[in-house]
């Protein structure tokens, strides 16, 4: 469960990135997180995980304050980063050992994640070699696994579909679903609202950090009648 | 035009190191600018000027004043070349910023050029010190007038072209043939490695030069014979060329000098049209393909470990196969030897191992100190010249946020980070420093006290670098040379190691060898200096290092 309160954050004094956020992501629930360039949506997931502190405000993954209970808040989160070029002088399966050992997954466990995910993503291949030598959409498969492989209870995705080829977006979406269905939270920033629009539970929409709007699909369909997502979308942003 | 400065502007703006924004950081980082000009810069240029100075004088009474200053205008551009070779082959084929600019239409001479003035901008900050100091020392030593003054500046900001040059069309030449290799790594051991074969080789040929007296050299030259400056010349010919405007004042020399500037220059663009696409497009990452293992074997691998083993083994497997760490930071604690060797060949000051044996057995001193005072000066200098610490969070790059979202605290990546600097330079210094003890029979109760006297002294200037690398790490830049030439940080650490040494191991050399004190209370003395030092960057780093780290927010 994820539990945002009034987090504000501004960068060198002057640009506010996030004003006044409040978000809730229950247990089972998929969130996505939506917004143009800039609007606020990786700042607000750096606050989550810890990579940057908000100026006022609150943040708790399964009640563990970010700030005050870090390290257990932090073992809770499976996090995708938005660049997958991380450590790329590590061999695949040298970079999944590290995050397994990283979170204490125990060695029977992550062989049977590792084997599972590898299959998922079709990665068995690549796994053995150094990561500097696979393509753009083959690591971000491989912070897909990486992510999920200490079998995280609240997922925080940052836009974890762009690069991935059809088979393994595929992969991940059902994952998620699958991941929520369990009882466990997902909130994830994407630019394709075709996939917000079949995949998730509610929606937030944000721009120059203030929310605009955030409920089920449903709710926002009946604010904007026989109106599509995108026009929904676009017309919101364009009258702030 | 247009093209080409833009080019230079975001060629240069990648270089350039962030400056912190929080007021406490940057008083940290002034004091420690302040600190570096103070212990690295002043010194050696001071040293330098004073040299040329008296070397004018003592040529002037034989006519050949300006022959000093020619000298060390060629030894400054001979390691202009050594070192700037690297960074040219590195900026010109390796930089991750090449990719993006090769689809762009612009030609080889542009991308080249515009490459080549973003190294000399970043290359040439030492060499300009270095020549005004040169011609400063001469410009006292043979009362230069104001014409030579005036001339001397051209030279002053221009010097550096012509090795640079020299560099450029190495690369180009050396990529040129070498078109059957694709692989970035692979080329950049082997350009690094013959590089380093050569630093070795010509610093071991320095001890050489204990066979060269000044007196028969200067008496040589009286007698015209000035063949090893003339070998010198045709390599580098702006120097003379320039030394003649200046020191005469002559403007056909002056054109001269801009027309050799201009020309090799020119043939680096040339050979940049000719070569250059050929060799830059299809350089690849890709490691060959070893042979494919089961997936059962893959997962044979798959153990549980401590967050911090595995922490400890990130960072060693990055150090050792990243090319530019594992020379600058790896490789470098292993060839310190042979400056030793050079310097002790220099020193003329020859005794055998028997010798060396005997002294030590009648409880020389002077021998004792140099041992132990000899060995905690060498480790520290060592480990700030290594880099691994104070180039610790820099290292990090654009991951650097991966420290912070991991459920690991910070004092347990800090404290690895430090293990690992201190695994590699206690080796490389223990490595030959053990074997040198046992030559020199040294008793065993001593060499396990200088030892650990050693390691303190490492522990020191590791957790030193890493604090102040984590005031304003250097974490954005092209490649992971970038990271560590343009990070100011070693330097800081550098000046701190250079001032300890001056203070501890110089001064306390000349202090206790007439202080009457045996070899265990000056031990003692140390040790208490050493558990000071360390205790007070350990309470520094434990009251603002996390807080260093959480501070660095990109947006």
């Amino acid at each position: 469960m994820i539990q945002i309160q009034n987090i504000t954050k501004t960068y060198n004094n002057t640009i506010r990135a996030v004003d006044n956020l409040n978000l809730t992501v229950n247990n089972g629930e998929i969130v996505g997180f939506i917004g143009p360039n800039g609007a606020g949506k990786t700042t607000t997931l750096k606050m989550l995980t810890g990579i940057l502190r908000p100026d006022s405000g609150t943040i708790h993954i399964n009640d563990y304050d970010i700030q005050k209970d870090a390290l257990k808040a932090k073992q809770a989160i499976g996090y995708i980063a938005d660049s997958p070029d991380m450590f790329l002088r590590l061999k695949g399966m040298e970079f999944l050992n590290l995050i397994s050992d990283i979170y204490k997954v125990p060695t029977d466990v992550r062989r049977e994640r590792i084997s599972t995910l590898a299959a998922r993503f079709e990665l068995e291949e690549v796994l053995d070699k150094p990561m500097q030598g696979y393509s753009h959409g083959m690591r971000q498969k491989m912070m897909v696994a990486a992510a999920l492989v200490h079998n995280p209870s609240v997922w925080i995705l940052d836009e974890p579909l762009t690069g991935l080829d059809p088979k393994s977006a595929f992969a991940l979406k059902n994952m998620m679903r699958e991941h929520a269905d369990a009882g466990n939270s997902v909130l994830f920033s994407t630019h394709v609202l075709e996939v917000a629009e079949k995949l998730c539970d509610k929606i937030l929409i944000i721009h120059h950090g203030k929310t605009l709007f955030y409920g089920t699909l449903e709710e926002l369909k009946a604010k904007y009648p026989d109106k599509d997502l995108e026009i929904i979308f676009l017309e919101m942003t364009a009258h702030e | 035009m247009n093209s080409f400065m833009n080019l230079v502007r975001a060629f240069r703006k990648s270089v350039d190191m962030s400056r912190p924004m929080d007021r406490g950081q940057k008083i940290k980082v002034i004091v420690l600018s302040v600190f570096s000009v103070c212990f690295i810069f002043l010194p050696v240029l001071l040293i330098t000027g004073l040299m040329v100075k008296l070397m004018t004088e003592s040529l002037m009474t034989i006519g050949f004043a300006s022959f000093g200053i020619q000298f060390m205008f060629h030894v400054i551009c001979f390691f202009s070349v050594i070192f700037g070779i690297n960074v040219v082959f590195s900026e010109f084929y390796f930089s991750n910023d090449i990719e993006f600019i090769l689809p762009f239409p612009l030609r080889a001479s542009q991308i080249v050029g515009a490459k080549f003035v973003s190294v000399f901008l970043m290359e040439n900050v030492m060499q300009f010190l270095f020549v005004i100091s040169c011609i400063v020392g001469y410009g006292i030593g043979a009362r230069m007038n104001f014409l030579g003054w005036m001339l001397s500046i051209i030279g002053i900001l221009t010097l550096p072209v012509l090795p640079l040059a020299y560099c450029g069309i190495i690369s180009i030449l050396l990529m040129a043939f070498t078109r059957l290799i694709k692989n970035k790594d692979v080329i950049q051991k082997i350009s690094v490695g013959i590089l380093f074969a050569l630093v070795v080789v010509l610093v071991a040929s320095i001890g050489t030069l204990q066979n060269l007296d000044l007196g028969e050299a200067i008496g040589a030259m009286a007698q015209n014979d000035q063949g090893f400056i003339h070998v010198l010349n045709l390599i580098f010919p702006n120097i003379p060329l320039f030394v003649e405007t200046f020191t005469k004042g002559n403007l056909l020399a002056l054109a001269g000098y801009i027309l050799v500037n201009m020309i090799a220059v020119g043939m680096m663009l040339l050979l940049a049209e000719l070569f250059y696409f050929k060799s830059v497009v299809g350089l690849d990452s890709a490691v060959s393909s070893a042979k494919q293992k089961s997936m059962d074997k893959i997962l044979l691998s798959a153990r549980q470990h401590s967050p911090a083993y595995a922490y400890f083994m990130k960072e060693l497997r990055i150090l050792i196969r990243t090319p530019a760490y594992l020379t600058n930071c790896v490789g470098i604690n292993f060839i310190w030897p042979v400056f030793v060797y050079a310097m002790y060949k220099i020193s003329g000051n020859g005794i055998s191992l028997v010798q060396l044996r005997e002294r030590y057995a009648q409880n020389d001193i002077s021998l004792q100190l140099i041992f132990l005072l000899g060995g905690i000066g060498l480790a520290v200098l060592l480990s700030s010249l290594n880099s691994i610490c104070s180039n610790a969070i820099s290292r990090e790059g654009k991951h650097f946020s991966f420290m912070k979202y991991i459920p690991v605290s910070y004092a347990v990546q800090w404290n690895v980070k430090v293990l690992v600097g201190v695994m590699f330079s206690a080796f490389g210094v223990l490595i030959f420093y053990l074997p040198a003890c046992v030559a020199a029979g040294v008793p065993v109760w001593q060499t396990m006290l200088f030892v650990i006297l050693i390691l303190m002294g490492v522990s020191f200037v590791s957790y030193m670098g890493i604090y102040i690398d984590s005031i304003q790490p250097k974490l954005v830049w092209d490649d992971e040379l970038g990271s560590l030439r343009e990070n100011y940080n070693s330097f800081f650490s550098m000046a701190i190691a250079i001032a300890f040494v001056a203070v501890v191991c110089v001064g306390g050399f000349f202090f206790f060898r007439n202080a009457g004190l045996s070899i265990g209370s000056v031990s003692f003395v140390l040790f208490m200096i050493l558990l000071m030092a360390n205790a007070v960057i350990l309470r520094i780093t434990v009251k603002s290092g996390a807080k260093n780290i959480m501070g660095q927010e990109e947006m």
